[in-house]
């Protein structure tokens, strides 16, 4: 052997060993997505087409499994549907369009197997909500002529009420009086507030014409045309929501129902019926760090559901000391404590306490109070939203009472910090990756940053001020995002506040009466909210890309079912409950790309507790975890 | 305070109600007790020297007794809210109160919050005081048939105002208690409706 011959043998024994290396690893990874795929590939799919006597576009094909109380959602495109992932069992399908809809068809789906259907529309109910008697609909202009008096209306009541608010509730001026009364605080004097609506309007507002007035004039505007001889009335969706047929068809929505309790048990039980409309009653979700999606069911009793994905099994966890103290928000630690704490419930003016739940000893861990020193002196004062640092400190906020309380993980002390904004009424809770606390105020519209460090507060008042804002939220680049509704016929918005200049940008959402509700970004940069509905225009979920100004909306299953807060898993698919559902309230999930899904479980793209970046915390967590 | 258990008529027929505190109202009188006790024993002398007549009185007293325990142990001194326990006064009142502390939820004629469309969209926590039930009508007499004012008085003071219960006077209660009466057009009477436990009690509600 020469040494070129030699030389030659080194160089492509390296050469192989690098290759080796290269298939290898690429191999482990092909292995892991096929393992994933493996997942979606062992269920059915369903494909088809649907017909009908009129021309139409993006129906919406409901696909129900029977068997385990999951209602799949896909759209047409140019008649045509399909879906994936769908689990094995008895099906029953039907389709709707505005105006149209389907008889329900039965079908029985094998693991794997790609099933045909074809689906014939006829004029019926299609997919809006069946008219009330006695409530017409009317354009917003008729509905509220000009005149003195509109003005307090749209800038002081639709601020928070949106438009129908008012022209549902005609009454007398006994009543009108009543109204203003209470939003003015008018029994103050004599007892605490017993919401945090009443008396957020003084008469020393100055934010928008309130002087005495103008309240005069608002009582004749809504006297002179919501009297007691008037007829509720809702205002009618003058522009159609811009929908791409094609985008849609590729999406895929599921909702896995909640169990309605058997009569006499849960919420129909003697103690519950009553109580909270009878009803479950989904609120927020979050993911843990198997994949897991939680709940927060606000019905009597409260509940912690507990939902996998992968097989659509549901388990609840009843809250401590008769399940009816009051809750909201969850949050999921990286320790995987599920936090909760208590808001007003069955009783509005107890002590409220920060609840932990450990899911592996079932049992609720931590019940710390609130308030020990009782910083706020309200008799009523109840908690919501909360956020946990980069140590795991959580921040929750006091929706009523204006303030927070931050719990601190390595001493296990609580303490208050009243928030510097009169009248506060904090809504969402959030961390930056600077450790710095955000808060939405509900009763202004405006943002306020509390720097942890030093404990001081800042506040920011978006372009778009007075304003009503719940949820707020922040990207990868450190921007904060909050969601502004609409005001009358001035739109909703979307907010981003740079936090190295100090400047905010808005973007107004194209939608006839945007509420725009909670704002979470993508792992692309997209910042998705869910958008409230009106009576005659589909609640949604919706995409906005900062980057080419562009919008996409995806009608949710329940047309009439707003929903609170959306959590964006690694995959982009966009986790929410549909919480004005009265009949089917549930844990829904869109996958904007159903041929991206790789799995069932819900991961955030860090870990819990969803930070959009790369924490060091959530690092470490994230190295433990694949340990 | 009159009492009706004194009750006489006049020569139009009307009822007069003997005050014993001898009130000042045109429909009252001072009582004269001395008169009306000379003319019933002189009566009943009349009655026991005529031996037919004694009989027959001891018969009907015999029955009249059986009778009236029989009433007194199905419904003792009971009254239906159909025999005017409140006065229009006192529902003026009442009224005065409703307006101030009740019309916010219960609305201007006791419909409650079923008289609000459900709104669709409109989330379950913007319906607000969705528990306000009628206090009027047909469900609100529904629910109420065959109950005592003093469950309804209970109910209103322990639970009334959302948030601040207890918070009126007994005697404002029990004016609210007769607006919500007339309301539902239970008539009127000549006396007011009194927070004792003992004369709700004996007030059931129904028609």
């Amino acid at each position: 052997m020469n040494s070129r011959r030699f030389l030659t043998g080194v160089i492509v024994g390296i050469l192989g060993l690098c290759a080796a290396y290269v298939l290898t690893v690429s191999g482990g990874a092909t292995t892991v997505v096929a393992q994933q795929r493996g997942e979606i590939a062992g269920l059915a799919r369903l494909s088809g087409n649907v017909t009908a006597p009129q021309a139409f576009r993006a129906a919406q094909v409901y696909i129900r499994n029977a068997d385990k109380n999951i209602t799949y959602m896909v759209f047409t495109n140019a008649g045509a549907f399909r879906s994936l992932a769908l689990f094995p069992g008895n099906y029953e399908v039907r389709v709707k369009a505005k105006g149209l809809e389907s008889e329900v068809q039965k079908v029985a789906l094998r693991a794997g197997e790609n099933a045909k259907l074809s689906l014939a529309m006829r004029a019926g109910q299609g997919v809006e909500p069946a008219p009330q008697n006695g409530v017409t609909f009317a354009r917003y202009s008729e509905i509220y002529p000009a005149g003195p008096g509109l003005e307090v209306i749209e800038q002081g009541c639709m601020r928070c009420h949106h438009e129908n608010f008012i022209s549902a509730r005609p009454a007398s001026e006994d009543v009108w009086r009543a109204r203003l009364g209470h939003m003015m605080g008018a029994e103050l004097p004599d007892r605490d507030a017993r919401a945090y609506t009443e008396g957020a309007l003084s008469g020393r507002v100055q934010w928008f014409p309130f002087a005495r007035k103008e309240r005069e004039e608002f009582i004749a505007y809504v006297t002179k045309n919501f009297g007691p001889d008037a007829k509720p009335r809702f205002v009618r969706a003058e522009k159609e929501v811009p929908l791409d047929e094609a985008a849609l068809s590729k999406a895929m929505f599921i909702e896995y129902y909640l169990p309605i309790d058997p009569p006499g048990t849960g919420s129909s039980s003697p103690e519950f019926a009553k109580q909270g409309r009878g009803i479950r009653w989904g609120q927020d979700v979050r993911f843990d760090a198997d994949g897991n999606v939680w709940l927060t069911d606000r019905g009597y009793p409260h509940r912690l559901v507990k939902l996998n994905p992968r097989t659509g099994e549901q388990k609840d966890y009843l809250y401590p000391d008769g399940a009816k103290l009051g809750n909201h928000d969850l949050t999921i630690d990286r320790f995987g404590i599920v936090w909760a704490p208590e808001h007003s419930g069955l009783q509005p003016t107890g002590k409220k306490r920060i609840l932990g739940f450990n899911p592996k000893t079932e049992k609720w861990e931590h019940q710390i109070p609130g308030d020990p020193d009782n910083v706020i002196r309200n008799e009523m004062k109840w908690m919501q939203s909360m956020a946990l640092d980069s140590k795991s400190n959580l921040y929750v906020g006091w929706i009523m009472g204006g303030a927070i309380s931050k719990w601190e993980r390595a001493t296990g002390k609580v303490t208050v910090y009243p928030i510097s904004d009169r009248g506060a009424v904090p809504y969402g809770v959030i961390a930056d990756r600077n450790d710095n606390i955000w808060i939405a105020l509900w009763n202004s519209g405006k943002i306020a940053k509390f720097d942890t460090i030093n404990e001081q507060w800042t506040e920011f008042a978006p372009l778009t001020f007075p304003g009503h804002i719940r949820r707020l939220n922040v990207d990868a680049q450190n921007n904060i995002w909050a969601a502004i509704w609409n005001q009358g016929r001035r739109p909703g918005k979307l907010a981003k506040l740079d936090q190295t200049t100090g400047r905010f940008t808005e973007y107004s959402v194209p939608l006839w009466t945007a509420q725009p509700y909670d704002v979470n970004p993508d792992g692309e940069g997209n910042m998705w909210f869910a958008d409230s509905p009106t009576p005659d225009r589909v609640a949604l979920i919706s995409k906005f890309n900062p980057r080419n100004q562009t919008w996409a909306f995806y009608p949710k299953p329940q047309f009439d079912a707003d929903t609170p807060k959306v959590q964006v898993t690694r995959e982009g698919a966009i986790w929410y409950s549909p919480r004005g559902s009265r009949d089917m309230p549930a844990i829904g999930v869109l996958y904007p790309d159903m041929d991206k899904i790789t799995t069932l479980g819900a991961f955030y793209q860090y870990g819990p507790p969803g930070n959009p970046w790369p924490s060091p915390t959530t690092q470490t967590a994230s190295r433990t975890a694949s340990r | 305070m009159a009492v009706a258990d004194d009750a006489d008529r006049q020569s139009d027929g009307q009822p007069v109600i003997c005050n014993r505190l001898g009130g000042s109202d045109r429909t009252r009188r001072p009582c004269d007790w001395g008169s009306r006790v000379g003319r019933v024993l002189s009566h009943v002398g009349r009655v026991l020297s005529d031996p037919a007549k004694w009989t027959a009185v001891a018969v009907v007293v015999a029955a009249a007794a059986i009778g009236g325990s029989a009433r007194a142990a199905q419904t003792p001194g009971k009254r239906s809210v159909m025999d005017g326990v409140y006065t229009t006064d006192q529902a003026a009142r009442g009224r005065a109160q409703y307006k101030k502390r009740c019309v916010l939820c219960h609305l201007d004629n006791g419909q409650g919050h079923a008289a609000v469309p459900v709104i669709p969209g409109e989330s379950l926590e913007r319906e607000g005081d969705a528990e306000a039930p009628a206090v009027a009508g047909e469900p609100f007499q529904k629910k109420w048939n065959g109950r005592t004012a003093w469950e309804l008085y209970g109910t209103m003071a322990s639970t009334m105002p959302v948030g601040s219960p207890k918070m009126l006077s007994p005697q404002e209660y029990a004016d609210l208690l007769a607006f919500l009466f007339e309301l539902n057009k239970f008539p009127a009477g000549q006396s007011e409706l009194t927070p004792a436990r003992e004369q709700l009690e004996s007030i059931t509600i129904g028609r």
